[in-house]
């Protein structure tokens, strides 16, 4: 009888698990140039999946922090496009300490990024049952950057010398 | 006491060691030959009967506003990375202001006027370490306005491309040139930066790469690089055996050779000396100077400096 109610309840928590493992923290989006930005920004437009239909900035913040760190974003149309601030995808899991406290405890990012006041979209995904929320997020890189090398996270140019 | 006098030794050699930094390479932004031939910037002089253009830079920066910002804009951004940018402008002032001075200097006993060769002239002109070549651009069409803006890093040494940027801006309607050169400077500069940071990661942990130089005087002695020890091995055959032993996992690559000239190129040397202080090509050429000085042959060497990465042996006299 037990087993049938473990059985039951595994069952169902496999049918209505949701498309992304915590709606609380987006781990979906996509990130594009939005343009330049003023000298020590990036602009990007991240667009985000979400279930709820109100989005929390945070959510966008993440999405292009986290963007702008490990995956680099294309251009297009003479929009810039940036290889990622850190080197690459894999300096997410060599300092996974420092980018958990980062993205989740201390949610420093959030310092990091602002998002354009108007620049909100949303759009809902007939298909998936869940919104797609986008907005142009400025990112200060340079400050970003500038703490990842104090921290020892990214190396600078003036590392060695 | 002697144990405290050895530990105290090895305690300065270990510090040494540990806090001494690399020789920092300097970085200096000129137009492109490409750019100033189009704008009109060159000179031509007479080389031994044939007349040749080369960019005249003094020119290009007196006249041009966008090429004044462009080096300025980049320079602002390389300080912020804590890497700034020797200047050309004021390195062309320095190089004038010197030499106006140097004219007048006179010993208080003799009277006697510094010294100089024809060699000492000729190199007295804008060098560094790197050389940062800009190129840019401005395509009208209709009433948009477009640059495409090229960025590119020369190792003066190897002449090596070890950093680059290109792209073209998104097209304006409003925005003035200077605008859209500003926009286009940060926009390339990171991809740029990421680059060169990759060219110094790339140095730090594998060596320094210099080019080596070896030439003979013409001095009638008779002494070459086919000269043979008493045991037969030919003096180029020595160099080159020490070069292989005393680079960073053996790694050089000799270029071309005769009996009169040896060119060593990527050669990677240690970015420290055994004794923790920085190394260089000039360091690298002294030890090199030192050994072939010590073989049987008991020929003295010149060495000439030529930067941060490459260096001149003349054997045979001083």
């Amino acid at each position: 009888m037990k087993l049938k109610l473990l059985l039951t309840f595994l069952l169902t928590v496999c049918c209505f698990q949701p498309i992304w493992a915590d709606d609380d923290k987006p781990i979906e989006y996509d990130i594009t140039s939005a343009g330049s930005g003023v000298q020590g920004t990036y602009l990007v437009k991240v667009y985000v999946n979400s279930k709820k239909k109100d989005l929390v900035d945070a959510d966008l913040k993440y999405a292009a922090v986290h963007g702008v760190l490990f995956r680099g974003f294309s251009g297009s149309n003479g929009k810039p496009g940036q290889r990622p601030l850190a080197g690459s995808a894999t300096v997410e899991s060599q300092h996974a300490d420092y980018f958990n406290a980062f993205f989740n405890k201390e949610k420093a990012y959030l310092r990091y990024a602002d998002v354009v006041v108007g620049s909100y979209e949303r759009m809902k995904m007939a298909s998936k049952k869940c919104y797609k929320i986008g907005a142009v997020v400025q990112v200060q890189k340079d400050q970003l950057r500038k703490d990842l090398e104090k921290a020892g996270v990214i190396r600078g140019l003036t590392n060695g010398f | 006491m002697k144990l405290k006098t050895l530990a105290l030794g090895a305690f300065f050699t270990v510090a040494l060691a540990a806090f001494s930094q690399a020789k920092k390479p300097t970085l200096m932004v000129f137009p492109s030959d490409n750019w100033c031939q189009k704008k009109g910037y060159m000179q031509t002089f007479d080389n031994q009967g044939t007349t040749q253009e080369i960019p005249d830079y003094t020119k290009a920066l007196l006249n041009d506003e966008n090429l004044d910002n462009v080096i300025s804009k980049i320079n602002i951004l390389m300080t912020d990375r804590g890497f700034p940018l020797k200047s050309l402008s004021q390195t062309k002032k320095s190089i004038d202001k010197n030499s106006a001075e140097d004219q007048l200097i006179q010993s208080k006993t003799t009277g006697a006027s510094l010294k100089e060769s024809p060699l000492d002239r000729l190199r007295r002109v804008a060098k560094a370490d790197i050389l940062i070549y800009v190129n840019w651009q401005v395509s009208t069409v209709g009433p948009k306005n477009t640059v495409t803006y090229n960025l590119a890093a020369m190792d003066a040494y190897t002449d090596k491309q070890i950093a680059g940027a290109q792209g073209t801006g998104a097209p304006s309607f409003s925005a003035e040139v200077p605008v859209l050169l500003e926009e286009a400077v940060q926009n390339n500069m990171d991809d740029f930066c990421a680059q060169l940071q990759a060219h110094f990661d790339d140095l730090l942990e594998n060596g320094r790469e210099v080019s080596i130089d070896v030439k003979v005087f013409d001095d009638g002695s008779g002494v070459d690089l086919e000269s043979e020890d008493n045991e037969g091995t030919e003096l180029s055959e020595l160099i080159e055996n020490w070069i292989a032993e005393n680079t960073v996992n053996h790694r050089y690559n000799l270029s071309d050779a005769t009996e009169n000239y040896m060119t060593f190129e990527q050669v990677r040397i240690p970015i420290y000396k055994k004794n923790g202080m920085p190394e260089d090509a000039m360091g690298f050429g002294r030890e090199l100077r030192k050994y072939v000085q010590s073989l049987p042959f008991n020929i003295p060497c010149k060495l000439l400096n030529k930067g941060l990465g490459r260096c001149l042996l003349i054997i045979g006299e001083k």
